[in-house]
């Protein structure tokens, strides 16, 4: 597809439209939050102790989502701890999907004994549920930002390799490759230049459909004490970091709560319009 | 052609399919579960920390940890270690927890069967909700029902276990008093882990039974019943129904694993006594062999739950048999 | 004079999708007799289909609209019964054929089930009973009747189309009305097909109305043909008399563009065009922007009915005098 024909197709898609528009709202005020929050996210002030929300009343200088069990804004929180977990998604989505291709394409171009080797690695890896394979990995390699972003990676690559490798089986017998071998292209050319091209659209369908899935992930980690370690602030473990104040202070967890929503309609809406827009089904 | 008259009948084909199939998949899961057993095996112990010190305690002389090692059987190579693991599995024996001071099968009889009826009962509301909910609002397409089936997939299918957990607690444990937070015991108890478990699945199902049963109204067997006389209702419930129901039943198997995994998080939200609480305590104890034992049941699960599903499918689709 | 079973008279039917609005039917009026066999030609979107499925009062729901005129059956208007009342005359006074056998039929129920469904629902029989009436209509049909508990599946298109059949006929309808019934099978089984529909036609004592495309396929099996073309028809008459004295230009050329297999060798002629879209129908005669001897009438205004003889009747500028 031509990069003029997906524009189009995308400014018609209401869904990716939508869903776009939302994530960049989200990830602008994220990024630049830092310039304009009046507080540290990171420093505690015990006299506004679970400060009660006053909704800006007092502008950007009172605490206008509250503040959280240690003093902290949690605004300031919000944004900061939103710029870190779209960070970690999108860094965790796209090593997964590179993951993901490499071994699908290699077992995919390769077939036979590689491909069953591989394939059964995949078999074994999404018996283990993701959650309790990552959780036992963060424990072993200890809880900090990198060690996060690899376990969602390492965790999360299965099926995308396998929506690859059924792509390289569909293309792979087609005349055009079948010129360039006898045109004489090295295997690494004809997987790069011939046949990943024809695997950019599932992998393009599985990425923006990994986005919601690893955010999420992420809170969930975050709530078992595996997620990004205190005091940087992400959504999860702002979440997390409610739980024991749910009755008296119940903004500690639903602001965060309810940026995390918006944040995954948003990337859920941009999955559905990239499946709309380059599923083969949908021509029209 | 043996015996014509039974040649459809469920059970037939059933055993049919059956013999040929289970065996080639046994052995497919037995590759897998070993697999799953030996990067359990070697994940636990990547991980460093020394279990024999942590056992014998933080005054214990070099001696006496070395002794502990020994009453651990850490001192022995890994694949010697692998091996007595996998001895004592095939002997029903999942080895012992340090951590719990008990035999790992005594602890999971009573922590698995906690998580199964927890993911189970998350997993049959989410259905039957799903389906039904999904159905109406396919049929109803464009009507305040169909509205609010997809305002509950959009939203249900973003939001955090987690924080529906809290949101759960706060609404119906604390502010209504409604339901007990935490624990388990009465059927009440079940309520709120059962919802928050089921929640996600019911969301992404509701959509795909909507978008299922609007594409099966279009076809042509659907007109050709109602052709015949069948009355529009009878039409739906019976006839497109079960077509509508083949997207679902097919992902059913990959659905159930990760709902039951899952079930980990809100275990710990809601201390349901199951194996998913079980699990993050027992990873930071270093307790090797229970956490290999979990990983390792979760699988057998996860298989298990998997070859159901396929068994399903050929009940509800009569075009697929299993080669 | 034949009695009467369904007339349609001035049928306009739209469909709506998405904003657009395309003008399907616009005002046809057919009569069909008892144990007389009708045929309707056209291109594909002439509305062919769309009669059809208006007799049985199944156009797609939200979608397809009658917007004038009315359907009677024994001379009582369809349109303004209820679902009810025609649930009982669907599959059991009027049935139908649909036009690809593969789609038709639904793959997670046995052919015995859906052939047994009509019985059940307007014979009551019981479960029993309406199986063995199911294998013997499949005997009927020429399928060994042990088949009855077999998906569809595992039967050929031809088969699939036999069972079609039979379920069509199972409560003896009065109309049977066949949609392409063959238009989606080989050649070879297109025959058999046809040959089954003549003898069980005769058998049941059922009127036909068959759609299709085939001139041959009219030419066996049907009396009268009514000629479709933009959602009108265009010639309507005894078959015998349409084909050998064509007097609208779309039936000439639709005659023309049949191979010959016999006599001198001749160029096919096709008619040139596309066929007339139901989005952007054209003023005046519909067929005017196709035709080789279009007037300035033609563009402006719409040819009436009119008659040539009892069997023969036409709607076309050109055949005024």
């Amino acid at each position: 597809m031509k990069i003029s024909t997906l524009l189009r197709k995308m400014r018609k898609s209401k869904l990716f439209m939508i869903g776009f528009f939302m994530l960049f709202a989200i990830t602008v005020s994220c990024f630049t939050s830092r310039w304009w929050v009046q507080w540290d996210s990171q420093v505690s002030d015990l006299m506004s102790r679970l400060g009660a929300p006053d909704w800006f009343a007092n502008g950007l200088s009172g605490h206008p989502f509250g503040a959280d069990p240690l003093g902290r804004d949690i605004l300031s929180r919000l944004f900061e701890g939103g710029w870190v977990s779209l960070k970690i998604t999108f860094l965790v989505t796209l090593s997964s999907m590179i993951l993901g291709s490499v071994v699908g394409l290699i077992a995919g171009y390769y077939g036979g004994w590689v491909d069953m080797v591989l394939m059964r690695l995949c078999d074994i890896l999404s018996s283990i549920p993701q959650l309790m394979l990552a959780i036992c990995v963060v424990a072993i390699l200890g809880t900090n930002m990198f060690n996060l972003i690899f376990t969602m990676s390492v965790t999360g690559w299965v099926s995308t390799a396998r929506l690859v490798r059924a792509a390289v089986f569909g293309c792979k017998n087609k005349e055009f490759v079948s010129a360039s071998k006898v045109m004489g292209a090295s295997g690494f050319r004809i997987l790069w230049k011939e046949i990943f091209p024809n695997t950019i659209t599932p992998l393009m369908i599985s990425a923006s459909g990994h986005f919601g899935g690893t955010i999420l992930l992420e809170t969930s980690l975050s709530y078992l004490g595996m997620g990004v370690p205190v005091p940087v602030p992400s959504w999860g473990n702002m979440i997390s970091d409610g739980r024991s104040y749910i009755t008296s202070a119940p903004w500690v967890v639903i602001v965060p709560g309810i940026a995390l929503m918006m944040t995954v309609l948003a990337f859920n809406f941009i999955g559905d319009g990239v499946r709309d827009i380059l599923d083969p089904k949908n021509i029209n | 052609m043996g015996g014509p008259v039974c040649e459809n009948s469920l059970i037939c084909r059933l055993e049919k399919v059956m013999k040929k199939y289970i065996f080639k998949r046994l052995l497919a899961s037995i590759v897998v579960l070993i697999g799953v057993s030996i990067i359990a095996f070697v994940l636990v112990r990547l991980g460093g920390g020394d279990p024999a010190r942590m056992m014998a305690g933080d005054t214990a002389t070099e001696a006496e940890v070395e002794e502990m090692r020994i009453r651990m059987g850490l001192d022995k190579s890994w694949p010697e270690q692998y091996v007595t693991y996998i001895k004592g599995v095939l002997k029903g024996d999942l080895g012992y927890s340090w951590n719990y001071s008990m035999e790992v099968t005594t602890l999971l009889a009573t922590r698995l069967p906690q998580t199964l009826i927890l993911s189970l009962f998350g997993f049959c509301w989410a259905c039957l909700f799903s389906v039904i909910f999904g159905m109406v609002a396919g049929i109803k397409q464009g009507t305040i029902v169909d509205f609010g089936a997809m305002m509950f997939a959009v939203i249900g299918q973003s939001m955090s276990t987690v924080w529906l957990g809290f949101l759960l607690i706060l609404v119906f444990g604390v502010k209504l008093g409604w339901l007990p937070i935490q624990g388990m015991g009465s059927l009440k108890h079940i309520i709120m882990p059962g919802l928050c478990v089921g929640f996600g699945y019911a969301a992404s199902q509701t959509r795909l039974m909507r978008s299922s049963i609007v594409d099966v109204m279009r076809e042509d067997y659907v007109t050709a019943a109602r052709a015949r006389g069948i009355s529009k209702g009878v039409t739906y419930m019976k006839y497109a129904f079960r077509n509508a129901l083949l997207p679902i039943v097919t992902s059913i198997g990959v659905q159930f694993g990760t709902l039951f995994a899952g079930a980990v998080v809100v275990e710990n939200i809601f201390n349901w006594p199951g194996m998913g609480a079980l699990l993050t305590q027992s990873i930071g104890a270093r307790d090797y062999q229970l956490v290999q034992s979990i990983l390792l049941i979760s699988s057998v699960t996860l298989v298990c739950s998997n070859f159901l599903a396929d068994l399903l499918y050929t009940v509800v689709d009569p075009r697929i048999s299993f080669r | 004079m034949k009695e009467e079973l369904i007339r349609i008279e001035n049928l306009w039917v739209e469909y709506h999708s998405g904003g657009a609005v395309a003008k399907a039917l616009n005002g046809i009026n057919l009569t069909i007799n008892k144990g007389e066999a009708l045929g309707l030609v056209g291109e594909s979107g002439a509305g062919k289909t769309t009669t059809a499925l208006s007799i049985m009062q199944l156009l797609p729901r939200e979608v397809g609209r009658i917007t004038q005129g009315d359907i009677f059956y024994h001379g009582e208007s369809m349109l303004k019964k209820k679902d009810k009342e025609m649930n009982t005359i669907r599959g059991n006074k009027i049935s139908m054929v649909f036009a690809n056998p593969l789609t038709s039929l639904n793959p997670v129920f046995t052919v015995g089930h859906q052939i047994a469904m009509g019985l059940r629902k307007h014979q009551k029989l019981s479960k029993k009973e309406a199986a063995q009436e199911a294998a013997k209509l499949l005997e009927t049909v020429g399928i060994a009747k042990y088949r009855l508990d077999d998906y569809p599946h595992q039967f050929s298109g031809g088969m699939r189309q036999r069972v079609g059949i039979a379920a069509a006929l199972a409560c003896s309808p009065e109309v049977l009305i066949a949609d392409e019934p063959t238009t989606a099978l080989d050649v070879t089984i297109q025959a058999q097909i046809l040959e089954l529909m003549k003898k069980l036609q005769h058998e049941y004592d059922t009127s036909l109305i068959m759609i299709t495309h085939n001139l041959g396929i009219i030419a066996e099996l049907c009396e009268k043909v009514a000629i479709m073309y933009g959602g009108e028809i265009v010639e309507y008459g005894s078959v015998q008399e349409v084909f050998e004295n064509p007097l609208h230009w779309y039936t000439y050329g639709l005659l023309h563009a049949i191979p010959q297999l016999e006599g001198e060798r001749k160029p096919l002629e096709s008619i040139p065009g596309l066929v007339a879209n139901a989005q952007t129908l054209p003023e005046g005669c519909k067929f005017h922007p196709r035709c080789a001897h279009c007037t300035e009438k033609c563009k402006t205004t719409i040819p009436t009915m009119i008659r040539i003889s009892d069997n023969h009747y036409v709607a076309c500028c050109g055949a005024e005098v």
